[in-house]
């Protein structure tokens, strides 16, 4: 912890805070408080008047528990996507990432978190009941489970599955793991490898190649 | 791959030691507390950047100095300069003068195996020990299965946890068929691994003994096909236990001697030379998966053992192609026929020409 003997006790309350955010030392809070005294008044103002909407206007949306303006989304208002195709993730910057790719046009699904009891998470604690509902009203048809790659993700993924696969007309699919493209073999570690190599996919040609 | 050439300078007893290696069988020879085993330790430290005492670093420095180094002359394909700097608070490895930063590649670019009488002797092991021996075996030889174990273990506390905050018996099985699924891949290698070994077991017996039989065994409970209704059945007594009865993490490697436990009934030296024949085996797999033989230190290698046992054992480790160091207080007659070179501590080892020696090779490596 860093003294704040002889700073004024404005600047020792910035800084304070600001060695609160992640990645953020009491030295590199020190700079970026005296920066932000350095600087124009008004420009201080809008970071103060930004930081202060941001929970004011943000929230999560009621459908999916993606990060929202209004009640819904804008992927769930958006009525060009496919609603019966749910991707299931564990947070909301999941679904950041997978429209940054531009490939998917279904919906999502966020659980905000993933099964661990270690970390006190049981189902309660996660959105399934949410999900449960939104299966029983809607015509949905593809379940993709997109939990993370670690035995708590693969545990999460697990219980979807076992909780709704008797859901009449909808499926189940898991995104595939393996080797990252443009990715050279020498660089990826032995369990990725191995993992890739058991769980490879028939050769249809122009790597569209679904097993 | 072998070491050419051992210097140490201010390590443990030693003000300045060198023992100059040949390709094959290396012999130590002095009395206890001449500071043998620390040649040994110093190649140790070198390639794991610790040592298997369980002492600290500040007793590696010698008496009233500040700072030891070790310098170890290997030739690969040509000379490799490996080298360790140490202090009272840590050391410092260096390859080619470069610093060493991945160890777990260095490990297999150096393969050791190592078996000492100063921790405790293999055969005197706990199940535990024997089968943290095998998982580091399996781990060198198959890399992928770490991040498998890591993973089971990971499913096993959760379903632990789970056990105790008595969550749903559904939520429970998912931590269960985890740990099944990932359970019975490390069981199924490990079953192969043993396998394996056994193999090479029965051929060193055969060098060395042919009237001895016996093998690793493993507690093969994990293995059934039923083994999710058993941890289900178990549930009740894991969650008073506070921990997971059966499974890879608790299997129990025993040594059988004719079926039974070593130790009720072989004598001292056969004890012995089983020990050195699972390292001639441990060494052989490394090989077989590593492409590289490693190189057999064995300390104290001729402990218990009359000469008869001695000359069956020199005779195969002649037949090593790997290099072998082993330290002994003293020895009999080693047969003429036999190419194994013999240094006794305070004469060869330290002598003048030892270090005229080094300074050529420094050079030479500089
Ligand atoms: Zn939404």
């Amino acid at each position: 912890m860093l003294s704040y003997e002889g700073v004024p006790a404005p600047l020792a309350h910035l800084i304070e805070q600001l060695s609160g955010l992640p990645g953020i030392g009491p030295k590199s809070a020190m700079r970026l408080g005296l920066n932000l005294l350095a600087k124009e008044p008004t420009q201080v103002q809008q970071l103060a008047s930004a930081l202060a909407e941001l929970h004011q206007s943000m929230g999560f949306c009621e459908v999916c528990g993606c990060f929202s303006e209004h009640n819904h989304c804008l992927i769930c208002n958006d009525h060009r996507r496919d609603h019966r195709v749910i991707c299931v993730v564990e947070q909301p910057v999941d679904v950041l990432m997978l429209e940054r790719s531009k490939t998917f046009s279904g919906v999502y699904h966020v659980l905000h978190g993933r099964l661990s009891p270690m970390d006190g998470v049981g189902e309660s604690q996660l959105t399934f009941a949410a999900l449960a509902m939104r299966l029983a009203q809607k015509d949905v048809a593809e379940l993709i489970l997109a939990t993370s790659a670690t035995v708590d993700g693969e545990a999460t993924a697990h219980y979807i599955s076992q909780r709704f696969h008797a859901v009449p007309g909808v499926n189940i699919s898991r995104i595939a793991r393996g080797v990252p493209e443009g990715g050279e073999l020498e660089y990826v570690d032995e369990y990725t490898l191995a993992r890739a190599l058991s769980q490879r996919t028939r050769w249809q040609g122009s790597g569209t190649n679904v097993l | 791959m072998f070491v050419q050439h051992i210097f140490l300078k201010n390590f443990r007893c030693h003000k300045h030691a060198s023992w100059p290696l040949q390709q094959g069988v290396n012999l130590l020879i002095g009395p206890n507390g001449s500071g043998k085993t620390s040649f040994l330790e110093a190649v140790f430290i070198a390639v794991y950047g610790h040592s298997f005492r369980q002492s600290k670093t500040p007793d590696l420095v010698h008496f009233n100095e500040e700072e030891f180094q070790i310098d170890l002359q290997w030739l690969r394909y040509g000379p490799l300069h490996l080298q360790v700097k140490g202090n009272k608070k840590n050391i410092i490895r260096t390859l080619q003068g470069k610093k060493i930063t991945i160890k777990k590649d260095f490990l297999r670019s150096f393969p050791i195996v190592f078996d000492s009488t100063v921790t405790s002797r293999f055969i005197d092991g706990t199940p535990n020990d024997r089968r943290k021996w095998l998982d580091a075996l399996l781990f060198l030889c198959k890399p992928h299965l770490k991040h498998v174990y890591q993973n089971y273990l990971r499913a096993m506390m959760q379903r632990q946890r789970a056990l105790r905050y008595n969550h749903h018996r559904d939520m429970l099985l998912i931590w269960e068929s985890q740990m099944v699924e990932m359970g019975k891949v490390l069981s199924l290698e490990k079953i192969q691994l043993i396998e394996k070994i056994n193999e090479k077991l029965a051929d060193e017996m055969l060098c060395l003994n042919a009237n001895v039989q016996f093998e690793l065994a493993v507690d093969q409970n994990n293995l059934n096909e039923d083994w999710l209704n058993q941890l289900k059945n178990n549930r009740d007594s894991d969650k008073k236990l506070g921990r997971t009865q059966f499974g890879p993490h608790a299997d129990k490697l025993s040594i059988l001697f004719y079926g039974k436990d070593i130790r009720s009934i072989a004598s001292r030296g056969q004890q012995k030379l089983v020990t050195i024949a699972i390292r001639l085996a441990e060494c052989a797999l490394r090989d077989y998966y590593q492409k590289s033989l490693p190189l057999l230190m064995l300390d104290d290698g001729l402990e218990s053992l009359d000469s008869d046992y001695q000359y069956l054992l020199f005779q195969r480790l002649n037949l090593y192609l790997g290099q072998v160091l082993l330290t002994t207080p003293s020895v009999r007659d080693i047969g003429d026929d036999l190419r194994i070179q013999s240094y006794t501590i305070g004469e060869s080892v330290s002598a003048v020409d030892g270090n005229v020696k080094r300074s050529s090779i420094m050079e030479r490596a500089a």
